[in-house]
């Protein structure tokens, strides 16, 4: 079984959301910012998530608030945030760190797994994407200038596997 | 007075005859836009330059061909556009629709230039770019004079200076004649004030243009390298780097303003997008091979993106402080941060704290390179110098104390002489840790002994004493905010513990450099947070090593002021007692109770001062004082009746504890060898008439 399921992140309320709930699923993981200048991405994101929740497909926003500090509200601000504006309905986890000695174990994973740009293993801004697999195994990383409805392709083929 | 109107039709015909006719005959083409460019540069108006301007942009856009073979010519040209002659600031749209059009024909160049040789030239126009360039304010004749227009096909272009102005003042030519540049009157006439212009900007207008002309050529360098194809991206990003740390270095003491080099550093490193392979590649290699070099490839562009963040930062901000002690001491007062009430810092803390995620996202861990490359490498530089027990003799000492102050410098220029990698650079490091949190504070987690802050502190500072190059305003406040931090985040016992653990020399040395660095602050409170954190680390050594350390000041310090300021600590030291133990000593007291098994606490200690002022002392004091007499008396100079009556204002303080024989001597000796003898001759020394009254004072009392 892949280490990615012995993950398990907070959700906004604190709680565990051991990641073993999404074994079998396609996962899209994202680290999000309210104040960015990517943040209209939510809107693709959720058309995503809408087209390929019944199939398997999952996304989870993970808010940072690591670069320029654009994403400062509470965890409780975040999620209105992102209901109200953005209708977003997929899960929205507690605000984490991303890079650093502090950085979320789940993200410690996902760039150990997949490096970027010239091989820097570092998130580069908000709205960086992770493809993970139906088995856990992180497919593809994406910059933050992927726009999320470009990624339909590669969710589909991984549906379909 | 701008260009005829029949000259200027004539050039914008003739540039469009070359276009046609010089095609195939590329220098020639290049010659004459370089010609005909500096000539409307020189003599036309805004309009003129514009219209210009508009000209050359259809014909690159028609004539991309041509553009691919002169690109490379053109930046250097077109960048001359970007003057402070060209910026009209009172007609702002004017001068951006002039700006536009030169951004437009760079942009051609960009796109459809030969990518490597105009990106190559992009660096060559980076690395000569200074800030302190008359000629980004005035026109000046290079190598090259305009051509005559009434001789232009001659060959003998010479410019002169009555050229358009054959009715001037005898004045206006002995003028001329005293400058001795060939620049066109009629040129520098038109250019808008200086000092206006400063007013406007609030910047250097120097710096305007440097700031204008920066971003055309970094936009360049950008725009051609990611058209580059290559399998050795790193050859060409070294290039850039290159260019950088030579604009950083030739530029960072003049630059007033260095957020905008740091915005637009930043936005090109973290933009960088490797050139691409060749498609053919695998053609040209083996798989196995590609492999291998985009590996290292990798490897390197990482390095060199690591080395231009952290030395960036170290070059562009050496010029200035960055308030970080003041901040931090008002921090540690519960006053507001400087950090937050200036809009500068307000910016250049936005700016740093994107330049820390972006080390962060490069996989830099701050922390970790902070205690690599910044603490334990400057233990190490001292770490093999012998201990106290060790010292043989005075001359040992003294011999071992000047080896301390060159040490760091020895061990910095090696450094630089034998550099065979890409490393990332410590200062900048230094400031990457020292503003790691939003607050502009050093980070609260952060372990630091006192022993290593010093360390450290030698480290940063003591170089610049043998070289300018080494001078660095950042690194050197940064250096003290990591001492104070030391003192205000470790126990008094651990600190007392830090300093025991030192050799003396290596606190001596430590000392002298900061109280003659504290002396030399012009910023008072700055000065004030120096001299509070030097007399913090006197109380925290032995009584009679801090005595001996202002008495040797005192005795063989070259400057007044030091031993004002010596006088000033001793004073402090004498009449502030010790406070009640602090928490953390009450609780190391109590474990050494608890291990001893002593069930009744102790009575309190009695509070006693830092400095107790014994028979000794009051002695040393006594016969410095006589001393201070007489090299007053020798040479009175204005410093010296200073120092003078600052030991005069010690003995006040401490009348009633002071022999009142040795008071009498003093007062006598200065009314005979200065005041009598009026030695102190000028009454108008703003010192002496203090002079007087203070020994007439201390006499009173007697």
């Amino acid at each position: 079984m892949s280490k990615f399921y012995e993950l398990a992140p907070k959700d906004k309320k604190g709680e565990p959301f051991p990641f073993t709930q999404l074994e079998g699923k396609v996962v899209l993981i994202v680290n999000v910012a309210s104040k960015c200048g990517f943040t209209p991405q939510y809107k693709e994101l959720e058309a995503l998530y809408k087209k390929y929740e019944d199939k398997g497909f999952i996304v989870l926003g993970f808010p940072c608030n690591q670069f320029g500090h654009q994403e400062p509200g509470t965890d409780e601000e975040i999620s209105q945030f992102c209901q109200l504006n953005y209708g977003v309905s997929f899960p929205i986890l507690k605000k984490v760190d991303v890079n650093g000695s502090e950085a979320d174990p789940v993200y410690d994973f996902l760039k150990n797994e997949k490096s970027g740009l010239l091989g820097f293993k570092g998130i580069k801004w908000n709205f960086e994407k992770f493809l993970v697999d139906k088995k856990g195994t992180v497919v593809e990383r994406y910059s933050s200038l992927t726009k999320p409805s470009s990624l339909e392709e590669p969710i589909e083929k991984l549906l379909n596997e | 007075m701008p260009l005829e109107v029949e000259r200027f039709k004539e050039i914008e015909e003739k540039l469009l005859t070359a276009f046609v006719e010089e095609k195939s005959d590329i220098i020639t083409l290049v010659t004459i836009l370089d010609l005909y460019s500096e000539e409307v540069n020189f003599k036309g108006s805004l309009e003129q330059k514009y219209e210009y301007l508009s000209e050359v942009l259809s014909l690159l856009q028609q004539n991309k061909d041509v553009v691919y073979e002169i690109g490379w010519d053109l930046p250097k040209i077109l960048i001359k556009f970007i003057h402070w002659g060209n910026n009209n600031h009172l007609g702002a749209d004017r001068s951006k629709k002039f700006l536009t059009v030169i951004m437009k024909c760079f942009n051609e160049v960009a796109l459809f230039g030969n990518p490597k040789e105009c990106f190559f030239a992009g660096c060559e126009l980076m690395s000569s770019l200074r800030i302190n360039d008359e000629s980004l304010v005035r026109f000046i004749v290079e190598e090259e004079p305009v051509m005559d227009p009434e001789n232009e096909d001659s060959g003998d272009e010479t410019y002169t200076e009555d050229e358009g102005s054959s009715d001037k003042t005898e004045e206006e030519e002995e003028k001329n004649a005293v400058k001795d540049s060939p620049t066109p009157k009629s040129a520098n006439e038109s250019i808008p004030d200086l000092k206006e212009g400063y007013a406007f900007y609030g910047r250097l207008p120097q710096e305007v243009i440097t700031e204008l002309r920066f971003y055309s050529i970094i936009e360049l360098m950008g725009s051609t390298l990611k058209r580059i194809v290559t399998l050795h991206p790193s050859k060409f990003l070294s290039e850039a780097v290159e260019a950088f740390s030579r604009f950083n270095l030739q530029n960072n003491e003049d630059v007033d303003d260095c957020l905008f080099i740091l915005r637009r550093l930043y936005s090109f490193i973290r933009g960088y997008i490797p050139p691409s392979p060749p498609p053919d590649a695998d053609k040209q290699v083996s798989a196995e091979e590609l492999e291998e070099i985009k590996v290292s490839e990798e490897v390197l562009q990482r390095k060199l993106l690591c080395n231009i963040l952290t030395s960036a930062l170290h070059q562009l901000l050496k010029a200035r402080t960055c308030i970080s002690l003041l901040n931090y001491h008002s921090h540690l007062q519960g006053i507001p941060t400087l950090s937050t009430s200036s809009e500068y810092l307000g910016q250049l803390t936005d700016i740093l704290s994107r330049y820390y995620q972006l080390a962060t996202s490069f996989d830099i861990d701050v922390s970790a390179e902070f205690k690599r490359l910044c603490v334990d490498e400057s233990v190490r530089i001292y770490r093999s110098l012998p201990k106290d027990s060790e010292i043989k003799s005075d001359e040992e000492l003294k011999e071992i104390t000047n080896f301390v102050y060159q040490l760091a410098y020895t061990y910095e220029v090696e450094k630089i002489a034998n550099v065979k990698e890409i490393l990332l650079d410590p200062a900048g490091i230094l400031i990457l840790r020292s503003f790691s949190n939003e607050d502009f504070l050093p980070p609260s987690d952060a372990k630091i002994t006192l022993q290593e802050a010093i360390y450290m502190y030698l480290r940063f500072v003591t170089p610049s004493m043998f070289s300018a190059l080494f001078e660095n305003r950042s690194s050197h406040d940064l250096a003290r905010t990591w001492i104070l931090f030391a003192l205000t985040n470790n126990s008094t016992h651990d600190l007392m513990d830090s300093l025991k653990d030192l050799p003396s020399y290596i606190i001596t040395v430590y000392l002298q450099t900061e109280l003659i660095r504290a002396c030399l602050q012009i910023n008072d409170n700055l000065r004030r947070t120096q001299f509070s954190i030097l007399t913090r680390i006197l109380c925290l050594l032995p009584e009679d090593f801090a005595f001996n350390f202002i008495r040797d000041t005192l005795l063989s310090c070259p400057y007044e002021q030091a031993k004002c300021c010596a006088l000033a600590i001793l004073k402090d030291m004498m009449q502030h007692e010790r406070k009640v133990p602090q928490k953390s000593d009450e609780d190391d007291l109590a474990k050494d109770m608890e291990k001893l098994k002593i069930k009744n606490s102790p009575p309190p200690l009695p509070s006693r001062a830092y400095m107790l002022l014994n028979d000794d002392r009051i002695a040393t004091l006594h016969s410095i004082t006589l001393l201070a007499i007489d090299s007053c008396a020798a040479d009175p100079e204005s410093k010296k009746v200073k120092t003078l009556l600052t030991y005069l204002n010690f003995l006040n303080a401490f009348l009633t504890k002071w022999d009142s024989v040795f008071l009498k001597e003093i007062c006598d000796a200065v009314n005979d060898k200065l005041i009598k003898n009026e030695k102190v001759g000028d009454k108008d020394e703003p010192h002496y008439s203090l002079l007087v009254s203070t020994v007439a004072s201390i006499s009173s009392k007697l």
